[in-house]
């Protein structure tokens, strides 16, 4: 599946606007993502992270999705991103979705095996609850055959987290979009879940699109990251390299703001400022106005720079020389 | 894994739907509404098995008559029973209250769910149309379709029904709005079901508590309303009896036989007062905050 130069999945261009001429809340977005692999989209709130996901499931509002301009190539099919048929005959089947809110992303007047086993049968036609009992056992839930007929009311945070992987992946997805699965979930059951998805991932050799703010996730299960900020995807590389030689000022920022484990206390390093709103966006460097290295050369649009291993930054200012560079941040 | 996460568990291992029904069972005023409309429904059904005389059968010595051992509750102004009439009656009105609100639910529950859920002009068409009818006085409304479809029994619980409709359409959209915005709605259209199957699945059975309590209190009204048709000749048509007709006679015998109107006043008051607790307390029961 993972064949070389034939990716499984493969977006471009994927740009949102409000309006014709509107400010564009996404604009270009482009990334490749093979079987098996983990792309981890990160970025603080409000940057698009879940408006990515969103579009590529075809569940933007329609309000929305009249702006949406962009292509994908999923398992060798070129579809547009506004094929919305084409996107809901994928949805579920071949792209699954795991949401941040188990809380609330669970029918609360249908028993969970019954909501299982709708997503298999609303595409493979009956056998719903054996199925469902299957795949109550692969997430790991203890008793399958009693949770069955339980709703959702009456499971916790983690299980019905659980029961969400367990309705997405039922169908076997090629590829399944976690959007912060994780948040919601106190620090033990996270790293619960996150094992669970590793695992169902790598026994079937899924692609997984995961979208987190969380640094410490995306150490433990990317295998490549792309850092976005204000609609873009700034920087884009292996997990190594994204972790060890972040490039782009924001990605140095974002790594610089993770509390250290050990050593003395100190303040929290912050990047100043907040993502702009859409609005308020300026040609050029999107970056610019929060950046400590900004110069009169970042209202122009950054290049492309590329690094080795596909590694990728959009800044005037790479190479940084060192994370000492980086230090003078505060 | 399991014994920590079990733990919290078995103190939640409640359905979720005998909690409803406990906290409606704790209501006593709820209860007491139900044991009203429970009594009459009872005897509606029961209507054609009870030891009671046939309500259309004159006995002209008995015209007028008090209550008696013969007739308990008097009989009428041409000797009929006004027992077995009052129970007949009790059909009468609470087949127009159930069916017309049934109408009513199976016209407006549909529309307010697309109107809600599809939005745009769909929404706007619906709910103006919607608006346009609710400027109206139910009553007036109900008169006016039911003088223009003819005056039967049927056509008044068809005229109660469509007047009853745009408060339906209302509260639905209403509650489209907001469970449409749940998580889970969007959870299922990612797992790639058919809009029809969300409407069916996931936004009706959501949407309808709030909905099933305004049916309650609608069937209180629509049994006026029926009333009122047959007081004024529209409902109900003689010699079929109906609470409404029988207020409609009885007016011209108030100082001679004030018993005639007595009886069918108070048993529409009752059946009301019923059906408005059993409304009240439903809505206490089923409502997620007061618990």
């Amino acid at each position: 599946m993972a064949g070389s130069g034939s990716a499984l999945l493969s977006v471009s261009g994927l740009g949102l606007s409000l309006g014709e001429k509107g400010p564009p809340f996404l604009r270009d977005v482009a990334f490749d993502l093979q079987g098996g692999e983990t792309l981890c989209i990160v970025g603080e709130s409000g940057c698009g992270k879940s408006m990515t996901a969103v579009a590529l499931m075809g569940l933007l509002p329609p309000a929305l999705s009249r702006n949406l301009k962009g292509r994908m190539v999923f398992e060798g099919e070129d579809l547009s991103l506004r094929d919305n048929d084409r996107l809901r005959a994928l949805r579920g089947r071949r792209i699954a979705m795991i949401f941040q809110e188990p809380m609330s992303s669970l029918n609360p007047v249908f028993r969970i095996g019954d909501q299982i086993g709708e997503a298999w049968e609303c595409h493979n036609g009956s056998g719903g609850r054996a199925k469902a009992l299957e795949m109550l056992e692969r997430v790991g839930i203890p008793d399958p055959e009693g949770r069955l007929n339980d709703y959702p009311h009456q499971l916790s945070g983690g299980m019905r987290q659980r029961v969400m992987i367990a309705m997405a992946l039922v169908n076997d997805p090629a590829l399944v979009i976690a959007d912060e699965p994780t948040t919601a979930l106190d620090v033990t059951v996270q790293s619960q879940i996150l094992d669970l998805m590793r695992d169902m991932q790598r026994r079937r050799g899924m692609g997984m699109v995961l979208i987190t703010h969380d640094l410490g996730v995306v150490a433990q299960i990317a295998t490549r990251v792309a850092v976005m900020y204000a609609g873009e995807i700034v920087e884009h590389g292996t997990v190594e390299a994204i972790f060890s030689d972040p490039q782009h000022p924001y990605t140095i920022g974002l790594m610089a703001s993770v509390p250290p484990i050990s050593g003395p206390r100190q303040r929290l390093t912050v990047i100043p400022g907040r993502v702009p709103l859409p609005s308020a966006l300026r040609p050029g460097c999107r970056f610019s106005d929060r950046c400590p290295f900004a110069t009169p050369v970042c209202a122009t649009p950054p290049p492309a720079r590329i690094f080795d291993n596909g590694h990728v930054a959009l800044c005037h200012h790479t190479p940084v020389e060192s994370l000492a560079e980086a230090a003078a941040w505060a | 894994m399991s014994t920590v996460s079990d733990a919290p568990d078995a103190v939640l291992d409640r359905p979720a739907k005998s909690r409803a029904w406990a906290k409606f069972r704790a209501h006593r005023i709820g209860m007491f509404g139900a044991g009203l409309v429970g009594f009459f429904v009872i005897l509606a059904i029961l209507a054609p098995i009870l030891p009671i005389q046939d309500p259309i059968a004159t006995d002209w010595g008995a015209v007028r008559q008090p209550p008696s051992s013969t007739y308990w509750l008097g009989a009428d102004e041409i000797g009929r029973d006004l027992l077995s009439r009052m129970i007949w009656g009790a059909q009468a009105s609470l087949l127009a209250g159930v069916v017309s609100v049934g109408i009513a639910l199976g016209l407006g529950v549909p529309l307010g769910i697309i109107a809600g859920y599809f939005g745009g002009w769909t929404d706007a068409v619906i709910s103006r149309c919607t608006e346009a009818l609710l400027a109206m006085p139910f009553l007036i409304l109900a008169i006016a379709l039911a003088a223009f479809l003819g005056p039967s029994l049927t056509n008044a619980m068809l005229a109660i029904g469509i007047a009853a409709t745009p408060v339906f359409i209302r509260i639905t959209r209403g509650q489209v709005l907001s469970v449409a915005a749940e998580d889970y709605v969007e959870s299922a259209r990612a797992i790639g079901l058919p809009t029809h199957l969300i409407l069916r699945r996931y936004i009706l059975p959501n949407v309808l508590p709030p909905i099933l309590v305004q049916a309650t209190l609608t069937i209180a009204t629509a049994i006026i309303a029926e009333a009122s048709l047959s007081f004024l000749g529209l409902g109900q048509q003689p010699p079929a009896p109906s609470w409404g007709s029988m207020l409609n006679t009885a007016k011209n015998f108030l100082a001679q036989a004030p018993l005639m109107a007595l009886w069918p006043g108070i048993a529409i008051f009752v059946v009301v007062l019923g059906f408005n607790l059993l409304g009240d307390g439903l809505r206490d029961a089923l409502d997620p905050r007061s618990d």
